[in-house]
């Protein structure tokens, strides 16, 4: 009933107060007097009809029906008749209650107690039920909403809450949480958000961002942590940060941050393995006041793509569930050979100065004699003789191309001549060569004539060289959907932080004048700040250049994502961007697989990535290619295609059903190589990253939003806190009800039948 | 092009040292707060930059406050200090005369040379920030002048000619050719290995740095340190004995462990302690770190500890030295200024 009545447009809250409506007239007028005129009409038509030759008088008598009730029908609509609400409705101000329903909600609260087996989820239902009254008291005063969350809402009914046995999610969207209810009450007034959770935010906007979103709502956010005086023991890595490429005889280093809790002064081993071989051990004195780091090394011996894996012996008081952020994967590929690269920068800009000696530091990374990287800046260049000039830069293609990366920073012209230009087009679209351009204020690349720019990813704005930001209102890099899964553009390796690291980076004050990316190109970062008439500005981009790739970086202070962190971000930037750009020639001798990410969760898709080589390391041109998946319990094949844009390539995307270290094997006969990759696939990996309740951001959440942190068993005295209360409210609401597709249809029906019957009968 | 700095920092960067380790995470609270701390800093020292963009008839507190902006991220022309960079890089271009000495219109009784130094470096690190042609000229004189006033014993002295040497006056140096050579301007080879030999001549075998010769004083041996690191010789062997004994002088507001020279010690300090990294810097950064913290005033501002040397009469009136100092000092933690990253 309430479909059809909302199907002929009455809805909202004439629908709901359906009882209270009243029936109108547009033009009563014509109604009455439509009424009046009835009479004599029927008369006229009954007296027109018994003229008629019809077959019978009955059926002269439904003639005459039917014509009448068509006039009927016009009459009313012509008269306009419309429901009518005029009532008074006491709005009451929202409350909204989020409860964490997510893995992390399932860890133990406290196994030292009797009840040790009652789970985070278990012990803040439970005070809910407690409180029963203090929510019907709530519910009375309030339009309250209760939800349990984990990457979405699901709706509560009060009664349900204790005994709700959803199963819990896999993520932690708390900000997305808090947004979606504050925005979905946006005409009401909102008296506040509950939040019941461990703090785990493990997707989504930042809490900070949430806290800021509600504050400017005015809804305050009370936070309940759901915690004991317990602290869980547990030991757990949170970050392994590595060269992806490196050369036999490179000295390997495997960061890794460790964390704990509980479990200060415990001595243990961080273990660094390729397969079951050990390679590295460190010792580490356990301290949870800060993110440990520990540096773990080993020397590069053999071609080829290794998962490493870094493992922590589990404590004894360490709970079952958090065992598995013990260990962590590491991927590192080892080829015979450098990649060479070439750097030209205008000036010793920053950029240039921390890049320069971050390539130095790169054992993968040489220059084309084996040296540190050949780098050659404009400024000094200038000063030198026309011989050195000369002899400095590569002058034909096939020097150009002996390197595998040219990175240009802000170069003129004069440095970069129409001959250079041309040569290094050309090394580019047909050799292959990669190339980065960093963008700066001077020349690059607005100085630059359209055949040169016609090889960047993105399309200039003419007569502009760079947009400057207010002082007060710097730039902020927005990470785009495809750059969110780039190589170059992976600073942490597990998604959720690496989103929140692009999230982090500092502002900036400039960026290159572009206007669009070029047909094709992929767009890794925008300038959200900047709109034109084609949408945001992108700020950095990729696209093939025929055999080449090229990244259009459209900001000059890189060099600002050093802050606190020194070259961590700054240089896996660079070096993962030199490393995806760089020709693919070195690669070309034995097949790889790799996945992205290492460790995902069971359930989360993975993609992989297979090269495939010949034994005379010539790519192969087969349009598919198999691999298998081979799990604890299950084996199966695998399809990749192959990347069009480059031979030898193939991808396939893959989503791990059950938990545990799988091996993907590539085995295709004929003389061919191997190859194989390990992926992790773990339960919610991100939910027992940090398995401890985190109050301090529940903490930040609940003052900046301008509410409180409140415990689980202060829960009853929420009413006295919240403010706003009901207020009155006069409605007014009028719905047409003759102009739908229901009276459309009965006055065309019964028209069209009375028609029909005459023609059928020979009637005129 | 000579190119020693260079070639030595790579050869010791890309060799497993004991030093130069990875050390603990700082704790984002923290950094927050000295976040926090450095803007209020900065904002003292906008609000006491003169009309004419400086802050003293002294060049040292001048550069000093140029540097501590520029250690915060901040450029000219550019964002929230865009102005007060810009006049303080007219001031300092309209004071160099032909020979590349920024000259001061007060000197502080020691001749020109740390004031040198410490501008050189100042407008090094500008110019990767500000490609003007100008500071560009600038810094090549002036790299010129230092190299040209190298004693024969690799060390350098108050005034701008060859005489004898201290290695207070060459540390400053060493640090404005290492910014300068970052810059890509060229700096002789033997001007590089001069100066090692005389570092090292200035240094007691069991640990610590002497003033003109082998002793052992704190602010001196910190100098030691920090000159040999930048010199690219991170695993020299004088190092590690001497971080030992620095790690022994008591971190406190005031001269205790003779600790008279006080922000000229801890800037050396901190910078030394976190070019070694591991250990060294994990037990160091944090105690000096509560104390800056502890004593900065309300409006940003630093005073200097009592007991200690560096009065109004060297370092100039107001409190523009003290509080670039410790801003300095805590801008280690922000990886911004190349000369002295790792």
């Amino acid at each position: 009933m309430t479909w059809f009545l909302q199907s002929i447009g009455i809805e909202g809250e004439v629908l709901e107060h359906l009882d209270q409506a009243q029936l109108a007239f547009q033009r009563p007028v014509v109604l009455w007097f439509g009424v009046l005129l009835l009479i004599p009409v029927a008369y006229l038509i009954w007296r027109r009809q018994q003229n008629l030759d019809t077959p019978s008088p009955r059926f002269r008598l439904i003639l005459n029906i039917a014509r009448v009730f068509v006039t009927v029908v016009i009459l009313l609509i012509l008269s306009g008749p419309y429901l009518r609400l005029d009532m008074t409705v006491q709005r009451k101000p929202v409350l909204a209650i989020l409860l964490d329903n997510t893995q992390s909600m399932q860890l133990p609260i406290d196994p030292t107690t009797t009840t040790h087996s009652q789970t985070r989820f278990a012990r803040a239902q439970e005070a809910l039920a407690d409180g029963l009254e203090t929510l019907e008291e709530l519910a009375e005063d309030y339009a309250l909403r209760v939800f349990e969350f984990s990457d979405g809402l699901q709706p509560l009914a009060i009664d349900d809450i204790a005994s709700a046995e959803t199963k819990p999610g896999n993520s932690s969207f708390i900000g997305e949480a808090i947004q979606q209810v504050v925005d979905d009450a946006a005409a009401e007034s909102i008296a506040g958000v509950v939040l019941i959770s461990d703090g785990q935010n493990t997707g989504g906007p930042s809490v900070s961002e949430a806290a800021h979103f509600a504050a400017a709502a005015d809804a305050a956010v009370f936070a309940i942590p759901v915690d004991s005086n317990y602290s869980l023991g547990d030991v757990s890595i949170v970050d392994v940060d590595t060269s992806a490429l490196v050369t036999v005889g490179d000295t390997v280093r495997v960061n890794v941050a460790v964390e704990s809790t509980e479990l200060d002064g415990e001595s243990i081993t961080v273990e660094l393995k390729d397969g079951e071989r050990l390679l590295d051990t460190e010792q580490v004195v356990l301290d949870s006041t800060h993110p440990q780091r520990i540096e773990l090394t080993f020397e590069a011996e053999k071609v080829g793509a290794s998962y490493l894996d870094v493992n922590i012996p589990v404590l004894a008081a360490e709970p079952r569930e958090l065992h598995a952020n013990n260990v962590d994967t590491a991927f590192v590929r080892i080829t015979d050979e450098k990649l060479r690269v070439l750097v030209l920068d205008g000036h010793p800009r920053w950029d240039f100065r921390f890049l320069k000696n971050a390539l130095n530091r790169d054992g993968g990374l040489a220059g084309r004699d084996d040296n540190p990287p050949d780098v050659i800046v404009e400024t000094e260049w200038k000063r030198w003789s026309e011989q050195r000039q000369h002899d400095a830069l590569p002058q034909t293609v096939e020097e150009l191309s002996e390197y595998h990366v040219i990175v240009l920073g802000d170069v003129s012209p004069d440095l970069f001549d129409s001959s250079f230009r041309e040569t290094l087009i050309e090394a580019v679209r047909e050799k292959g060569v990669g190339l980065i351009v960093a963008a700066g204020p001077n020349a690059m690349p607005h100085r630059f004539d359209p055949d040169f720019r016609s090889i960047l990813p993105v399309r200039m704005q003419s007569g502009k060289s760079g947009v400057e930001a207010a002082a007060y209102e710097p730039f902020k890099i927005e990470l785009a959907g495809d750059g969110m899964l780039h190589d170059g553009m992976r600073l942490r390796d597990d998604d959720v932080q690496n989103r929140e690291a692009w999230d982090e980076l500092p502002e900036f004050f400039w960026c290159s004048a572009v206007q669009r990316p070029a047909a094709g190109a992929t767009v890794l970062a925008w300038n959200s700040a900047v709109e034109g008439r084609f949408g945001k500005m992108p700020l950095m981009a990729w696209h093939h250049a025929g055999e080449g790739k090229v990244i259009f970086v459209g900001t000059d202070a890189t060099w600002r994502w050093r802050l606190n962190v020194a070259d961590r971000y700054f240089y896996k930037f660079w070096g993962q961007s030199i490393r995806f750009v760089a020709r693919a020639d070195q690669l070309g001798k034995k097949s790889w697989i790799a996945v992205h990410p290492v460790q995902v969760g069971v359930g989360e898709e993975a993609e992989i990535e297979l090269w495939a080589f010949d034994e005379e390391g010539s790519p192969l041109a087969e349009r598919t290619q198999r691999i298998t998946f081979v799990g604890a319990d299950t084996t199966e094949p695998i399809k990749l295609s192959v990347d069009p844009e480059t031979p030898g390539r193939y991808t396939a995307k893959f989503t791990p059903s059950e938990a545990g270290t799988h091996r993907l094997l590539y085995q295709p006969g004929n003389g061919t190589e191997s190859a194989q990759a390990t992926i992790q696939a773990r339960l919610a990996p991100d939910e027992y990253r940090h398995p401890h309740v985190d109050r301090a951001t529940l903490e930040l959440l609940a003052s900046t939003s301008g509410g409180e942190l409140l415990e689980l068993v202060e829960f009853s005295t929420l009413p006295a806190k919240l403010s706003g209360e009901p207020h009155h409210e006069q409605i007014h609401r009028e719905v047409t009800i003759w102009d739908n597709w229901l009276i459309l249809l009965v006055l065309t029906s019964v028209y069209v039948t009375d028609i029909g019957m005459r023609r059928l009968t020979g009637l005129s | 092009m000579s190119c020693a700095l260079l070639l030595a920092s790579v050869v010791c960067i890309t060799t497993k040292s004991v030093f130069a380790q990875p050390a603990a995470e700082v704790d984002p609270a923290v950094l927050e707060e000295v976040t926090a701390s450095v803007d209020r800093s900065l904002a003292y020292l906008a609000k006491h930059q003169r009309a004419d963009g400086s802050w003293d008839g002294n060049n040292a507190p001048n550069a000093l406050a140029m540097l501590a902006f520029m250690g915060r991220g901040h450029i000219p022309g550019r964002g929230k200090y865009r102005d007060v960079l810009r006049k303080v890089k007219q001031y300092t271009l309209a004071r160099q005369n032909d020979d590349g000495l920024f000259v001061p219109e007060r000197n502080a009784g020691s001749g020109p040379m740390y004031q040198q130094a410490l501008t050189t470096l100042a407008v090094a690190e500008m110019y990767g920030v500000d490609p003007d042609d100008d500071l560009e000229e600038a810094l090549r004189d002036a790299v010129q002048l230092i190299v040209n006033s190298q004693s024969h014993n690799g060390g350098w002295r108050y005034q701008p000619r060859p005489g004898d040497s201290d290695l207070s006056v060459t540390v400053m140096q060493i640090v404005a050719l290492r910014a300068a050579n970052n810059a890509a301007i060229a700096v002789p080879e033997e001007t590089i290995e001069d100066a090692v030999t005389y570092v090292r001549s200035c240094a007691r075998q069991n640990g610590g740095f002497g003033y003109q010769g082998p002793s052992r004083t704190p602010p001196m041996s910190a100098a030691g340190v920090v000159s040999l690191q930048l010199l690219g010789h991170y695993d020299d062997p004088l190092l590690e004995p001497t971080l030992d004994y620095l790690s022994n002088v008591p971190v406190q507001w005031g001269n205790s462990g003779g600790v008279n020279w006080y922000y000229y010690f801890h800037y050396y300090a901190m910078q030394a302690n976190y070019q070694a990294g591991g250990v060294y810097w994990d037990d160091w950064h944090p105690r000096v770190r509560k104390m800056l913290l502890r004593e900065q005033h309300d409006d940003g501002s630093w005073s200097v500890p009592p007991g200690t040397s560096e009065g109004e009469g060297t370092v100039g009136v107001n409190r523009v030295y003290y509080t670039s100092m410790a801003t300095l000092i805590l801008e280690v933690y922000m990886h911004y200024l190349p000369a002295y990253q790792r």
